[in-house]
């Protein structure tokens, strides 16, 4: 006899538990058809369920993939701040209004520094999109748990990330006031290796995918 | 290092096991006989198998057209580890039963 509810709970849990423990599931899809009546079906299912969550949530595969997925996570949305960026970057090399201009305007900042500004504009703005399509790179392989092309591509992004700040130290030095991806290239630089770091000491039997 | 102590649950699976300790059992079975659910006794069941306390294989159901049951019994190591901390567990409930005076 069995049941279609506790069948489904059953799978569910099956798909939950990690795959080492495939023959466990298997057993349990097994024992519901030797429950008594639908109910007691449903609660041995039911049981399976929180018996496959707990195990899920015991795994240590599942802890990396959590691990990764934040951090990808938070790859993603900074280079979705990139990529807004690029788009209004895009904007103002149309016609829109600056506002690094603004800035660099309400600083009192020189002619000669206003012009080279506009001459590296269009180099800025190619930065931030190309930060922002690696950024979403990074992403996607550190998510897939792939970390050698992630490390190339946030190599890449540290790169561009670079040239960015280089073509803005070489505008204005003192940039007091003016928006800078110092701190941002600086959290790039920084954290994304430190977690890594801290993931594979917590993890010592981590592998790459 | 020391050896953590069995979970009150552990101790239940530990002692179904052990009163029939040479005969395959079933997880349903088991819930019904212990009282515990399954979400408690299966993690139970895994985690007795991963230190090597539990063996398990595939037996034919005697109901006609229903699949092959997992089964568990406890392995030599198991059922030693069983007597040990059933014994351990019953001193320290005897242990913490008030005295009368």
């Amino acid at each position: 006899m069995t049941h279609r509810l506790p069948l489904i709970l059953c799978n569910v849990a099956a798909r939950l538990l990690p795959a080492s423990r495939r023959s466990w599931a298997d057993g349990m899809i097994a024992e519901l058809s030797h429950a008594d009546d639908a109910r007691a079906a449903l609660n041995f299912a039911s049981g399976c369920l929180v018996a496959a969550l707990r195990e899920r949530a015991r795994d240590a595969d599942t802890h990396i993939m959590a691990m990764l997925w934040t951090i990808a996570m938070v790859t993603a949305l900074y280079a979705v701040v990139q990529l807004v960026c690029a788009v209004r970057g895009v904007a103002v090399l149309f016609g829109a209004r600056d506002g690094m201009m603004d800035a660099l305007v309400r600083n009192g900042a020189s002619p000669t520094i206003i012009a080279s500004y506009e001459t590296a504009r269009p180099m800025v703005v190619g930065c931030f999109l190309a930060l922002g399509t690696v950024q979403i790179a990074t992403a996607w392989f550190l998510s897939r748990g792939q970390i050698r092309p992630f490390a190339i591509a946030w190599c890449i992004a540290l790169l561009i990330a670079s040239i960015a700040v280089a073509i803005q130290l070489s505008i204005i030095r003192n940039g007091a006031g003016v928006p800078s991806e110092f701190h941002a290239l600086f959290m790039q630089a920084v954290a994304v290796p430190a977690l890594l770091v801290w993931l594979r000491r917590r993890q010592p039997h981590f592998q790459e995918r | 290092m020391r050896q953590r102590r069995p979970s009150p649950q552990t101790i239940l699976v530990l002692r179904a096991l052990l009163v029939r300790a040479t005969e395959w059992r079933y997880g349903y079975d088991l819930t019904k006989e212990i009282g515990l659910q399954s979400g408690t006794l299966y993690p139970v069941l895994m985690r007795l198998a991963d230190k090597g306390l539990l063996e398990s294989a595939w037996h034919e159901s005697d109901r006609p057209g229903a699949p092959a049951r997992h089964a568990y019994r406890l392995t030599q190591t198991g059922i030693a580890f069983a007597a040990a901390n059933i014994d351990a567990a019953a001193s320290a409930q005897v242990g913490r039963t008030p005295r009368l005076a």
